[in-house]
């Protein structure tokens, strides 16, 4: 297996950027009214900062495990989606829910690796006839969506960490972040059937 | 002053100007403007409406701001440039700040820079009208009640320019971390008889720029300016710099500065003394700023929203309903709500007290949508209206939402003020736009132990009234004292509070005779239960970096006078002689006192004693020793915290999210791998 670089080095660089002093946070946070006047690497950076402690390291582990997986699948595949997602998280949060001044945390990003990994899995799996392992990859995809869109309608997020007094979780970033991952799948074609190539040629 | 705009003789000033001004100069016209129609949009030039003159125009306009720990000073530097081939008298006037303490205005005509002295009202017209009428150069400011600054320069010369200077304080308080300054410039289109009179040159020709340093002792976390597309940047010593320039503009947009403080600062106290020597009395500034454990409220509230759909209402009415909207969107199902409008008489919109549940709140939602604005403002048969039918066993909260000045029905402070201590219900005000009566407004929502917010027009509404919300869904600190002894303190600002809301400062200004160890208390009840919070710290002998505090301190003294007098505490006489005291000691511009501009030989001439010269030169020396540092923290608990939490953080609406990942979400990752591997095997 080869070494997960990419995800080592952004697990890397948002733990240094939690332990740096508080300004370097502020100024790497997705920060609405900054990206307006032209701080638009917050669109990206802002993934990398978290509200607390608790907050980094769920974040981290998810994003440790489904970073892992995804890029010894796919390294161009890790980079492609990662950035999509970050983008397409940060906008959703900035258009969408407008109300917002400040948004942190990488968890936009779990949710499309897990909205990726899973549907894979599931065709994967299909493809390979594996119908009841296919079967537990298609429930882990209809729960991922049924949970976030509940949470939209719930108006607040399942399962997830209290981030602390004032802030708010973000379920709008939880299904951005799905379904970027479900779309990227549908679309970045070839990473995924290069990768079902390689499955089909260990059978 | 026979040329003033709210003058009972504004009609014969119309006719007046061209023969007011025969000596010296020839002709001397009145006051230059522009084109606009009617009414009044924004800060500039004001011109008579029947002038054929072409107005004044303002070639630069330069705001320079420097928001330091507990207040603000605002610098306004502009040119004025005459087109017309004859002199002119020039009228300035912007919407007044709030709290807002006047403390400079100079004028570079030529080579002669000309500075103001703070004098009474009617002897600062007299000497205005004898120098323009003998053809010096003369220069005045005043305050016209809560609605705006007058500025008057004469002469601007033919086809040549004048500068002019500006300069006020205001003190600056935190809502849960968050600070908002506003530089007013949006004509709140309250004071119909000057829109009749007057239209207003707003165009700036060549720079406008607004500059704004933030020297805070805590680090941001952010700021946003809604409407304005600036640059940020950091300055040597280390503070935060907001910088917007554009080439040209408009002064008929409100330029509002949101900073955020970072999260989880304590709980604190900080004061900011000044004492220039042992011989003089001290003044200080007190912020504390509680750091305590207020829980969400369970069970359901009764919440009335009494809306001004007046004809001023015009054009802000969908912004309303939008945030009332929002708000009673986000009721729980065991809230109840009723809607009380009123114009020139109060109706009620909703029959009885409304359970928020989704069926209710929709019909209430369509029904808001189809509200006209028209008619006067009858503010008190609203209240009045709002305040029946109460249920003693709910908590119930009033919302107040207008944007200007009640011309109809009872006007008296008094009334008000009579009208919400008979009754146990907060009132939280919201007063949309500039030149709105925001005394009455502290009136009313002072007496009932509310709060209340100004919004302007380029501010967000909706969230303002979202983060209200939000502190009443939380426990209030109930019948808050606050004492000082072990040092002599005096001539403080009120230290009893019915209630501190979460998130809320309390900022006070008051007198001290020597340095020396001090004790502050806090005493308050919270959930049922007596609590009390003290510390320790020092009042210094001698602190001379923050002179202007001590015209902060007169500002809030005349304010508590004025609003004394105003519920019928004190009698007018009285209180309008402690007012000019004040005014006339720490140079203040009040509706009893103005600035008159001159010369230094003009000064020489009518024995205008240089006080505010002195207290001007002053204050630049400590502003240029303050520029040099970076900001000074001036908390004094820190050897012994007076919280032992930190001070709250924003609420979900206009502030912080983020996405979060619990453990149980791990441990479903964790089991779909096992199943994986589980399956891999069985394949």
């Amino acid at each position: 297996m080869k070494l997960p670089w990419l995800t080592l080095l952004t697990g890397v660089v948002a733990v240094l950027v939690f332990v740096s002093p508080v300004g370097v946070a502020s100024g790497l946070q997705l920060d609405r009214g900054a990206v307006f006047q032209g701080a638009y690497w917050q669109l990206l950076t802002g993934h990398l900062t978290h509200w607390s402690f608790d907050h980094l390291i769920w974040d981290l582990a998810m994003f440790g495990i489904l970073g892992v997986l995804v890029e010894a699948r796919s390294r161009k595949a890790w980079i492609r989606l990662n950035l999509i997602s970050a983008l397409a998280v940060s906008l959703s949060v900035i258009f969408i829910q407008a109300e917002l001044e400040f948004y942190r945390g990488l968890s936009g990003l779990d949710m499309a690796l897990a909205g990726y990994w899973f549907v894979v899995m599931f065709q994967d799996c299909r493809l390979k006839g594996r119908s009841n392992e296919s079967w537990m990859w298609g429930a882990a995809l209809v729960l991922l969506f049924s949970k976030a869109l509940f949470e939209i309608v719930l108006g607040n997020a399942l399962f997830v960490s209290n981030l602390g007094d004032g802030v708010v979780n973000v379920p709008l970033a939880h299904l951005a972040g799905a379904a970027v991952g479900v779309v990227f799948w549908r679309y970045d074609r070839k990473g995924a059937r290069s990768a079902l190539c390689l499955s089909r040629g260990h059978l | 002053m026979k040329n003033h705009p709210n003058n009972n003789q504004i009609n014969s000033s119309k006719t007046a100007y061209p023969e007011g001004r025969k000596i010296g100069f020839g002709i001397v016209l009145t006051i230059i403007g522009l084109l606009f129609v009617l009414p009044i949009h924004g800060a500039g030039v004001l011109k008579p409406t029947s002038s054929d003159l072409q107005s004044l125009e303002i070639l630069d306009h330069q705001v320079k701001v420097t928001l330091n720990n507990g207040f603000a000073r605002t610098e306004i530097s502009q040119t004025f440039y005459n087109p017309n081939q004859q002199e002119l008298e020039a009228l300035y006037s912007f919407p007044l700040p709030e709290h807002a303490s006047l403390s400079e205005m100079t004028i570079w005509a030529g080579e002669k820079e000309l500075q103001g002295e703070v004098v009474e009202k009617t002897k600062a017209e007299q000497i205005y009208e004898e120098e323009t009428a003998n053809g010096n150069e003369a220069g005045l400011a005043q305050k016209d009640s809560y609605q705006r600054f007058d500025f008057w320069v004469n002469p601007v010369p033919a086809l040549g320019e004048v500068r002019m200077r500006v300069v006020y304080y205001q003190p600056l308080k935190l809502d849960t971390g968050i600070g908002v300054y506003k530089y007013p410039l949006e004509e709140g289109g309250t004071d119909d008889v000057a829109a009749q009179f007057w239209t207003s040159n707003e165009k700036v020709t060549g720079t406008f720029a607004i500059e704004v340093e933030i020297k805070s002792a805590w680090p941001l976390r952010g700021i946003r300016t809604p409407g304005f597309q600036g640059t940020q940047s950091t300055d040597a010593e280390g503070d935060l710099v907001y910088s917007f320039q554009s080439n040209g503009g408009d002064l008929s947009k409100d330029f509002v500065l949101y900073y955020m403080l970072e999260d989880n600062l304590p709980g604190r106290v900080e004061v900011i003394p000044f004492r220039e020597s042992s011989e003089k009395t001290g003044t200080f500034m007190m912020v504390v700023t509680p750091g305590v454990d207020l829980q969400p409220l369970s069970g359901g509230s009764d919440y009335v929203f009494v809306l001004d759909v007046s004809g001023s209402m015009q054009g802000k009415l969908h912004t309303l309903v939008e945030g009332v909207k929002q708000t009673i969107g986000s009721f729980r199902p065991e809230d109840r709500f009723r809607i009380v409008l009123f114009n020139n008489e109060a109706r009620e919109l909703t029959r009885e007290w409304t359970p928020a549940t989704s069926e209710q709140v929709n019909y209430a939602l369509s029904t808001l949508d189809r509200i006209q604005s028209g008619g006067g403002t009858n503010l008190y048969s609203g209240l009045d209206l709002a305040l029946r039918d109460m249920d003693d066993d709910r908590a119930t909260s009033i919302v107040l939402v207008t944007d200007g000045v009640t011309n109809t029905g009872e006007l008296s402070p008094k009334a008000f003020a009579g009208m919400m201590s008979r009754n146990d219900i907060r009132v939280f005000g919201f007063l949309l736009g500039n030149s709105a009566n925001w005394p009455l407004m502290k009136t009313i929502c002072d007496s009932s132990g509310g709060f209340y917010k100004s919004v302007s027009n380029s501010d967000d509404i909706i969230g303002q009234v979202l983060l209200a919300k939000s502190k009443v869904l939380y426990e209030s600190m109930h019948d808050v004292q606050l004492s000082v002894s072990g040092v002599k303190t005096f001539d403080v600002s009120p230290m009893n509070y019915r209630k501190v809301y979460r998130g809320q400062q309390l900022v006070l200004f008051g007198r001290y005779a020597k340095g020396g160890k001090a004790e502050l208390r806090l005493k308050a009840l919270m959930t049922g239960e007596d609590k009390e919070y003290i510390t320790e710290f020092d009042f210094p002998e001698i602190d001379t970096l923050n002179p202007e505090l001590e015209r902060l301190w007169a500002m809030d003294a005349i304010e508590t006078i004025e609003w004394e007098s105003s519920v019928g505490l004190s009698s007018p006489a009285e209180s309008d002689t402690a007012i000019t005291d004040l005014a006339l000691q720490y140079q203040l511009v009040t509706d009893y006192t103005s600035m008159i501009v001159l010369s230094d030989e003009a000064f020489a001439r009518h024995g205008v004693d240089r006080r505010n010269k002195d207290r001007v030169a002053r204050e630049y020396k400590a502003q240029s020793e303050r520029n040099k540092a970076p900001a000074v923290s001036r908390r004094v608990d820190q050897n012994k915290p007076m919280f032992q939490k930190p001070a709250p953080r924003i609420p979900s609406s206009g502030g912080g999210g983020g996405g979060a990942i619990h453990p149980f979400a791990i441990i479903g990752l964790v089991l779909l791998l096992i199943g994986k591997r589980f399956f891999g095997k069985q394949s």
